[in-house]
């Protein structure tokens, strides 16, 4: 299976010359739904590699991911990514057509089959006709699915289904791919070998994943924030998080324990500041 | 294959008409079945058979559309299409233009059954496209507008609220059938008379037909609007109320009326009153003559008693011609339809009983045995199916249980009258018809 070849991890120094076509720019950011103010005052910028996107429950990280998707149109500031304005009708659909989007609850139609799923996708994002069966093909055989590709959706498993969602995500070669708690459901082979498909993808494009799990963070991602209450209060390498960690902070790893360290650190300054 | 067809083709074959195609095509040919000749098959019948195979497939049409149409809400899959660059309208279409392609294809496949039936055996004319057309145009636009309900209306209870809402609103504007409403409806011009007499009603099916059409458009078109509006649906949109609106008027403003009536010569059996039938129906002429020919022999020549039995238009009907039907097996025996020759013939004014409360139907002690005895002298079993079947025979204030004390009486008169010697029989009738056809004779006034 393509996912299990585990490759060295890349560094910030290994990050290919970025332009604006492979950068995403957020400044000012507010997303405001009904009369929860989920981000406020948020700026990013991110060039390709993968992109690490940590924080608690109600963070804003999905907001966040569905906002750079294109599903919410932000309710303050402004969004330029891979060089396009998102508030321009033509220059978003430009970018929806090098997007790959796996949300954190997949919708899916159990009576298409694998194949037909991913090419159904393929074909919404306007790629070449040509093209088109070549693509599914390899994104499916890049999950590891491909002895399922005629098999219904209805019969898979949650964590086939989890791959059937990244395969239509990749299956444009998207410049930016966005994703959502991408991991869960997988079991730890299929985890470490998608590990390696977003670094692959990483090379190339702006690859945003939004997880819990730090230790996808630790082997995948160039670059990690940590997101607290619609705001980023770090961003850096996951070198640089693990060395916030202590012997007092909470967790296995030291990854884990600098993730601890910086909410820890961050609950009690916002409560130093309250009081 | 490009891209759009490829879409389509995905869905189409992963559409829910899939599994309701079976269903699809049975009520199709339910409803043109129950329209469609039996006996003489004719194009103008096999065409208005083929149209009224929407009646309830194209309700079945808008349920399925309407489910459909729920599809992405259902599953979850609003937030991920949001996110692709092709077109609202494409996608819409797409999934629509998927799922009405089964409601098309059974009444497509129905249809052309018909048309293979009526190209083996109809005898008459040609296929006629209007009626064909005005059912294809319904599956369509009754498909578009449970799919724009379906997506408009985000409620598990659309999808059996829509096949009931569409048949409500064809009764509701065929009640009466006299109201300008009924014009708007497929259903009513479907139902309409249509014979090898006259021109089928062209303007009535050439103005449903863009008023369908322009339903479908705004129904799509509102759809598409829901997600994004772009000067193209609006368009579509405008297009399309103008086509319904325009349409729809001209259909308000269109008054019931028979076509103009098509020539022809009838083609006529040698009995002793001629029987005659429509040359569309030459093929049940010796039928209908070998009933209505001996029940009507001994009529011919006196005075008053029709010169010939015929098919004629309805609305048309001449004073020396009795109106028959040609043979049909469909709904009657041989005695009924003799029944229904002798009774024609000797009770012209009989009026149905209002009150079904008694077992005659306006008729005379006098007309009632002659019927008998016309029945009788034709065929024997003809006139005993009549009374062991209890067909009309006796005075409308006759109740039920006094039949059988009634009948006997009705039996002799007739046996007695049968006896008779012929040339007297002919004498009696010859002076008495009139009087016996306007009811104004008693039992003891027949020798």
């Amino acid at each position: 299976m393509a996912m299990n070849d585990e490759q060295p991890r890349m560094r910030e120094h290994e990050m290919v010359t970025t332009t604006a076509a492979h950068r995403i720019e957020v400044r000012a950011l507010g997303q405001r739904l009904g009369r929860t103010q989920v981000i406020e005052g948020l700026d990013l910028e991110v060039e390709a590699g993968v992109f690490g996107l940590l924080g608690p429950n109600g963070a804003g990280k999905t907001t966040l991911l569905r906002t750079l998707a294109t599903v919410l149109g932000p309710s303050s500031g402004s969004l330029r990514l891979l060089g396009l304005d998102v508030a321009d009708g033509r220059e978003r659909r430009e970018l929806r057509r090098r997007l790959g989007y796996l949300p954190q609850h997949l919708g899916y139609y159990p009576n298409f089959t694998v194949f037909e799923f991913v090419e159904y996708f393929a074909l919404l994002k306007e790629m070449p006709a040509d093209d088109v069966r070549r693509a599914v093909a390899r994104a499916i055989e890049r999950v590891g699915l491909e002895d399922r590709a005629r098999a219904k959706l209805k019969t898979l498993s949650g964590g086939m289904l989890r791959r059937v969602g990244i395969a239509q995500a990749i299956v444009n070669g998207p410049d930016l791919l966005l994703l959502d708690e991408p991991t869960a459901g997988l079991d730890p082979e299929q985890r470490v070998g998608f590990r390696a498909l977003l670094r692959e993808i990483g090379e190339e494009a702006v690859v945003i994943v939004s997880t819990h799990l730090i230790e996808d963070v630790a082997a995948a991602c160039s670059e990690v924030a940590l997101m607290e209450r619609g705001r980023i209060v770090f961003r850096g390498t996951p070198d640089a998080l693990a060395a916030l960690g202590d012997d007092a902070s909470a967790g296995d790893s030291a990854l884990e324990r600098g993730y601890s360290a910086l909410e820890r650190g961050y609950s009690r300054a916002l409560a130093e500041a309250r009081a | 294959m490009t891209a759009g067809l490829r879409l389509f083709t995905i869905e189409t074959r992963r559409n829910a008409g899939l599994w309701l195609f079976p269903v699809l095509v049975g009520l199709a040919w339910y409803a043109g079945h129950e329209r469609y000749p039996d006996g003489v098959t004719l194009w103008i019948d096999v065409s208005f058979g083929i149209g009224m195979g929407m009646v309830l497939a194209a309700l079945a049409a808008g349920g399925l559309a309407a489910f459909m149409a729920g599809r992405n809400r259902r599953r979850g899959m609003s937030e991920l299409l949001a996110t692709t660059p092709q077109s609202p309208a494409v996608r819409e279409v797409s999934l629509w233009a998927s799922t009405a392609i089964w409601g098309i294809l059974a009444y497509l496949s129905v249809g052309a059954y018909f048309l293979v039936d009526g190209v083996r055996h109809a005898t008459w004319g040609g296929p006629d496209p209007l009626p064909i057309l005005v059912g294809l145009t319904a599956m369509v636009a009754f498909s578009a507008i449970g799919y724009a309900a379906g997506a408009l209306v985000p409620s598990r209870f659309v999808v059996p609220v829509v096949p009931v809402a569409l048949y409500l609103a064809q009764v509701v504007a065929l009640l009466g059938w006299d109201r300008p409403s009924m014009f708007l409806v497929p259903w009513g011009f479907l139902e309409s008379g249509h014979s090898v007499f006259t021109e089928i009603h062209a303007s009535w099916a050439l103005w449903l037909i863009p008023w369908l059409v322009g339903l479908a458009v705004v129904a799509l078109a509102a759809t598409v609007l829901r997600q994004k509006r772009t000067p193209r649906v609006i368009t579509a949109l405008t297009v399309g109320m103008t086509l319904a609106i325009v349409s729809g008027a001209m259909l308000l403003r269109m008054e019931q009326r028979e076509g103009d009536p098509v020539p022809y010569d009838s083609v006529c059996a040698e009995t002793p009153i001629p029987v005659c039938v429509h040359p569309a129906y030459r093929a049940v002429l010796d039928e209908t003559a070998a009933i209505a020919g001996p029940v009507l022999a001994p009529l011919a020549g006196i005075d008053g008693a029709p010169q010939r039995a015929g098919q004629i238009a309805f609305g048309t009907d001449q004073p020396d011609v009795l109106t028959i039907a040609p043979w049909s097996s469909r709904y009657d025996t041989e005695g009924v339809v003799a029944y229904g020759v002798a009774a024609d013939v000797i009770a012209p004014n009989r009026y149905p009983n209002p009150n079904f409360t008694s077992a005659g139907f306006g008729l005379t002690e006098v007309q009632g045995a002659l019927i008998l005895w016309l029945l009788r002298q034709a065929d024997p079993a003809w006139a005993t199916e009549t009374l062991e079947s209890r067909l009309p025979l006796l005075p409308n204030d006759v109740p039920f249980e006094e039949w059988d004390t009634h009948v006997p009486r009705l039996v002799a008169a007739s046996e007695r009258f049968a006896a008779l010697d012929p040339a007297e029989r002919h004498a009696w009738l010859d002076a008495h018809f009139a009087d016996v056809r306007a009811g104004r004779l008693t039992l003891d006034d027949l020798p």
